[in-house]
This record gives C-alpha cells, sequence and structure tokens, in this order.
C-alpha cells in the first residue's frame, strides 16, 4: 500500500498547539488530513509552522485564492513565520461545525529541495459565507522537515479536532 | 478491510533536463489515478499534458487562478492539449501539481481530472479538464516547457 497512516492527534480541548514531531523520514511526500475547530469567539484563524519555528533562514511565502460563496479574493504573504491562515473556523461559525482540511508535502525529507506545501480547505457555516481556500505556499530552505505544528492563534483548539498525518510511499 | 488507495504505480526522477514526460503502459486494473508532480521550474510557463497521444482537438478546460494581487478565470475549448499547470514568476521556484483523473479506465464516458496546482512565488490555481473521448487513458505526456533535472512524478492508483 502506497498511503500509510503514521499517527493521529485528537484533542480534548485543553491545548493550543497540535505538534507532530519526529516524523518519519522514510516515506516521498506527507499528508495532513484535518478536522478542526478553535473556541475563539473573534475572527481567529489556525496556522502551520515547521519544524518549530518560521523564524531567520525559513522565510515562508503563501500565495491565497479564497471564496467565500459571495466573493473572491486573493493574497500573499512573503517572509512570512508560518503557513499562515490555512483554516479559519472559529467561534463565529456555527456552533458544533468543524473546517475540514488537506495538506500535501512532497519531497518532504530531502535535504537539497525547497519544500512546497500544497493546501486545500473549507469552513463550515451554516451562514450565507463560508470559505474555501485554495493555498501555495513555499519554505527556500532545503531542510529536511522533521516536525509540523498546527497552531490556534486564540485559545485553544475545539475538543475533538483531529489530525491525521499519513505518508506517501514510492513502493 | 479498508479500499487501499493511493497504490503506487510509477515514479520518475529526472536526472537530466528534458522536453517531455511519457507515462506508458498504464495498468487498467484502478477506478481512478493520481499524479503528483513537483518542478524546480526557474521561469514562467505553461506545462501541458495530452492523453495517449492524442493531438486532435478533443481537450477542454476551466480554471481558476489567484495571484496574490488579482485573480481570474476562463476557460480553453477545443484545444489539441490540456494546461497541467502554470506560473508566471520569472525565477527559481517549486511548482507542485496534483491531478486526479476520475474513471481513467472507462469505455463508456468522456475523462475528466481535477488539478490543483500553483507555486509559492507565482500562482495557485485550480482546473477541470475533459478530454472528449471514451478511450481508456494508457499513457500520459506531460511537455511545453522543459523539464529541470529533479523534477518528479508519481503516479498512483486508486481501488473503486
Amino acid at each position: 500500500m502506497a498511503m500509510k497512516k503514521i499517527s493521529t492527534i485528537t484533542t480534548d480541548g485543553g491545548q493550543n498547539i497540535i505538534d507532530f514531531t519526529n516524523i518519519p523520514q522514510t516515506y516521498t511526500d506527507l499528508i495532513f488530513v484535518a478536522s478542526m475547530r478553535n473556541s475563539s469567539s473573534s475572527s481567529q484563524e489556525i496556522y502551520v509552522t515547521v519544524n518549530g519555528s518560521g523564524g531567520s533562514g525559513t522565510a515562508i511565502t503563501n500565495r491565497y485564492l479564497i471564496g467565500s460563496g459571495s466573493s473572491a479574493a486573493t493574497a500573499v504573504t512573503s517572509s512570512a513565520a508560518a503557513i499562515w491562515q490555512v483554516l479559519f473556523q472559529n467561534g463565529q461559525q456555527t456552533a458544533n461545525t468543524f473546517g475540514s482540511l488537506q495538506l500535501h508535502v512532497p519531497n518532504y525529507s530531502s535535504s537539497t529541495r525547497p519544500k512546497v506545501f500544497a493546501i486545500e480547505s473549507v469552513s463550515e457555516n451554516y451562514a450565507s459565507a463560508a470559505e474555501q481556500r485554495l493555498m501555495v505556499s513555499g519554505i527556500s530552505t532545503t531542510t529536511a522537515i522533521t516536525s509540523m505544528q498546527f497552531i490556534s492563534a486564540s485559545n485553544n483548539f475545539t475538543s475533538g479536532s483531529t489530525i491525521t498525518l499519513y505518508g506517501l510511499t514510492n513502493s | 478491510m479498508p479500499i487501499p488507495t493511493n497504490i503506487f504505480i510509477q515514479e520518475q526522477v529526472l536526472a537530466s533536463d528534458q522536453t517531455s514526460i511519457n507515462i506508458t503502459n498504464i495498468p487498467q486494473t484502478y477506478r481512478d489515478l493520481l499524479l503528483i508532480v513537483t518542478i524546480p521550474i526557474t521561469s514562467a510557463g505553461n506545462p501541458r499534458f495530452r492523453w495517449n497521444s492524442d493531438t486532435g482537438s478533443n481537450y477542454y478546460l476551466t480554471y481558476i487562478d489567484g495571484y496574490g494581487s488579482s485573480y481570474g478565470g476562463g476557460s480553453d475549448v477545443a484545444q489539441q492539449s490540456n494546461s497541467f499547470s502554470y506560473t508566471p514568476y520569472n525565477g527559481n521556484q517549486m511548482m507542485v501539481v496534483r491531478q486526479h483523473i476520475f474513471d481513467y479506465s472507462s469505455t463508456d464516458k468522456n475523462k475528466t481530472s481535477i488539478i490543483r496546482s500553483g507555486t509559492a512565488e507565482g500562482n495557485t490555481s485550480a482546473y477541470h479538464t475533459r478530454w472528449a473521448s471514451n478511450s481508456a487513458i494508457t499513457s500520459i505526456e506531460l511537455f511545453n516547457i522543459t523539464f529541470p533535472a529533479g523534477t518528479t512524478v508519481r503516479l498512483s492508483g486508486v481501488h473503486g
């Protein structure tokens, strides 16, 4: 089988960081599949950091295409410390709804290639506006990825938020 | 038992620059195909694809693009190939393309795919494609740019 589950983390409402550490370096690609919500009552995002920090030497460019149901938008952030705004799913959306996300990292274990991330996410909201996001993000450095962190910008992840990490193999 | 997915079929990692990439003899034992390609492209470009070496005017496309400062969309009708991805950026960048081809081995319907692609420096894009042929897909050709050494191409199958 070429797609293998590595691990699943499900929160109990007591954490604002979901941290995948010691990622095995034996796959070709990583795929994160998530169902998430943060408990903030304001419009707070969920974002992702790589190898623990997006500090100096790991500047990230994020490019977005966003549809809300009533309008479209595009944006770019450069020299960022994180993969920003992968999902907006918080207390402003309908209660008990969770957003969905898939984040694909090809060639994550390479020590010679810059890293690129392909992200799709949707927020759930039983109202007139709900977002779908398409993103491509890139890091210019070539360090292999050994950990990734999903972070709630404010307040903790809602209990039941779940992320599963899969690895793709070439055999 | 869960249905297996993303079953590895074949991989190519280019050791030198190539002007085309060919995937041939695709087994007909899956329902869908997943094609994941990364290209360390160094200039603006528009890689394209054909199926089964068909050069007829049989390819259709709708697309949306986000560039960061503007966005757009459109369609291509009755073309001799389909766009696989696109970047307007002139410079070093890593292009990622994820293509899901539906019911590729069927012989009673036109073939469709959904593509998600882009580069962090250039654009993020979504395409929907149709090949106006009921033939099963047995080969894929990528062309229209120089694919640099280091380009990776991975084909997987999904069981129905």
